[in-house]
């Protein structure tokens, strides 16, 4: 009899709080690592940026391109020792959960297809996409959509960074940059 | 006794030959009231291919525009295909509308998935740097840009925020990705729908402009908002309309842009082909700011 009310008891603090029933404890640590590690990037990149000539909000193509390319340039200078997983780090394992429990299944479908919108896998716009630490992201590939719910679900982002799928890959976009500044693989299912 | 043509009075011959030419000369004709004190705008969608189509619409709005001069034009988004280089910007915008540039005409860019985020900086685009933006370019009309590729937190804040503090006017939004669309490449964007139509029901939204399917669907009013698709301003998939009870009025075969007019509580719209041929129009209807009907929501005329 006294098991019942500690049981709906928890069962409504889990429910209430959103506390996954399974999570492990760690992950309030790696996400907070995580969310460091992507304020340490953002620093960085406004420090490199900062040393470039301002881009003025009525720009031309030719100075958009010239900040672009330098800024990419300048960051890849900065990080040249940057490798895959330096900035997800042990946040990988919670970020293929949150996806997983946003994308699988008959409730995860419209997910899965949003997705699949402007995937560069599925768009026939140049040759295949090589993901690599402080690579660009091709011009010519277009950046899948990203369903409202899972971005609400994923830690929040600084402007100068976006989540985006290539494939099944999740990668961090430096969109002022447009490159790619991390990736963990096959994560959508 | 049968008669030739050559042996019929002559003005019998002309008023022939004009009452057979009237349905094409009636589909160029402007069917928008030109009042004085409207405000006269333009939309396209998808339209940075660089290619023959994209300038062949950009020259008929150029025509139009000399009996319909419209002020400023929306970009719903895939507004340079295939890179954002200096050359992209010069051959896929600014030589095709040249010359509305040249007259005066503003352009207003959304983002859409074929397009680099630094779009916003673009001084012609007028983003002023933003992802997202609104802009009033007269009193009791609101135009709010959003950017479908990404509707993460901050830009969901700053909509509510927008929208709490818009008042009863006009208001507008365009963005890429439609939330009601018939296209079998594309379709309706059911995820963003579930967060920006509870939005825009709320705080009555009127009209929301969309490209990404490339083809033209003025949908049937959902929750009383009219939505349109306009994705082939350039780009076009043929055939790619899908039977469904969405549509009201749906177009496939050709490249198209529109021409709309807000006159006090009705907005004009005019959708012309590529060839110039009117392929829909009418008029939304805005409820009256004191109405108390509890389904107070736009109504095409």
């Amino acid at each position: 009899m006294k098991t019942k009310p500690r049981l709906c008891v928890f069962l409504s603090l889990v429910f209430l709080t959103g506390t996954p029933l399974c999570a492990p404890a760690s992950d309030v640590d790696n996400v907070k690592e995580f969310r460091a590690r992507v304020e340490e990037y953002a620093m960085l990149h406004r420090s490199v940026e900062g040393k470039l000539p301002a881009l003025p909000q009525q720009a031309t193509p030719d100075q958009i391109a010239a900040h672009q390319q330098g800024l990419a340039e300048a960051l890849r200078t900065a990080r040249s020792k940057a490798k895959r997983g330096d900035v997800f780090s042990k946040a990988q394992d919670y970020f293929r959960r949150a996806i997983a429990a946003e994308l699988k299944g008959k409730a995860g479908l419209t997910a899965r297809q949003t997705i699949q919108e402007g995937n560069p896998t599925n768009e026939a716009s140049g040759g295949p996409m090589i993901l690599s630490v402080n690579a660009g992201y091709p011009p010519e590939a277009s950046l899948s959509a990203m369903p409202p719910p899972l971005l609400l679900r994923l830690p929040p982002l600084p402007d100068e960074l976006n989540y985006r799928f290539v494939g099944r890959h999740l990668i961090l976009h430096d969109t002022h940059a447009n490159m790619i500044v991390d990736f963990i693989l096959n994560v959508a299912p | 006794m049968r008669k030739r043509l050559d042996e019929m009075p002559r003005c019998f011959v002309v008023l022939l030959l004009f009452l057979a030419s009237l349905p094409c000369f009636a589909q160029k004709q402007l069917s928008l009231p030109n009042k004085p004190d409207s405000l006269r705008f333009a939309v396209m969608g998808d339209t940075g291919t660089g290619g023959k189509t994209q300038y062949d619409v950009a020259r008929q709005m150029a025509q139009w525009r000399t009996k319909f001069p419209f002020e400023f034009v929306l970009m719903l988004g895939d507004n340079l295909y295939g890179g954002g280089s200096p050359r992209d910007y010069e051959q896929k915008f600014e030589t095709p509308y040249k010359p509305l540039m040249d007259a005066g005409v503003k352009f207003y860019a959304s983002l859409g998935n074929h397009d680099d985020a630094n779009q916003r900086f673009y001084k012609n685009f007028n983003m002023n740097g933003e992802r997202y933006y609104t802009f009033r370019p007269k009193p009791g009309i609101r135009f709010f840009a959003l950017d479908s590729n990404y509707m993460d937190r901050a830009q969901l804040a700053w909509l509510q925020e927008q929208l709490r503090s818009s008042g009863s006017e006009w208001k507008i939004f365009y963005f890429h990705h439609p939330l009601y669309s018939s296209g079998g490449r594309h379709g309706s964007d059911e995820q963003l729908r579930a967060v920006l139509e509870p939005l825009f029901v709320e705080f009555g939204v009127s009209v929301v402009f969309s490209g990404h399917d490339h083809f033209y669907e003025r949908i049937k009013p959902q929750k009383g908002i009219y939505y349109f698709v306009s994705g082939a301003g350039g780009q076009l998939r043929r055939g790619n309309i899908r039977t469904t009870d969405l549509t009201a009025k749906g177009f496939d075969q050709d490249n198209h842009f529109m021409i709309l007019e807000i006159a006090g509580d009705e907005m004009y719209f005019q959708t012309i082909s590529r060839t110039g041929t009117t392929l829909d129009s009418g008029v939304i209807q805005r409820p009256k700011e004191d109405s108390k009907d509890v389904s107070n929501k736009a109504t095409l005329k």
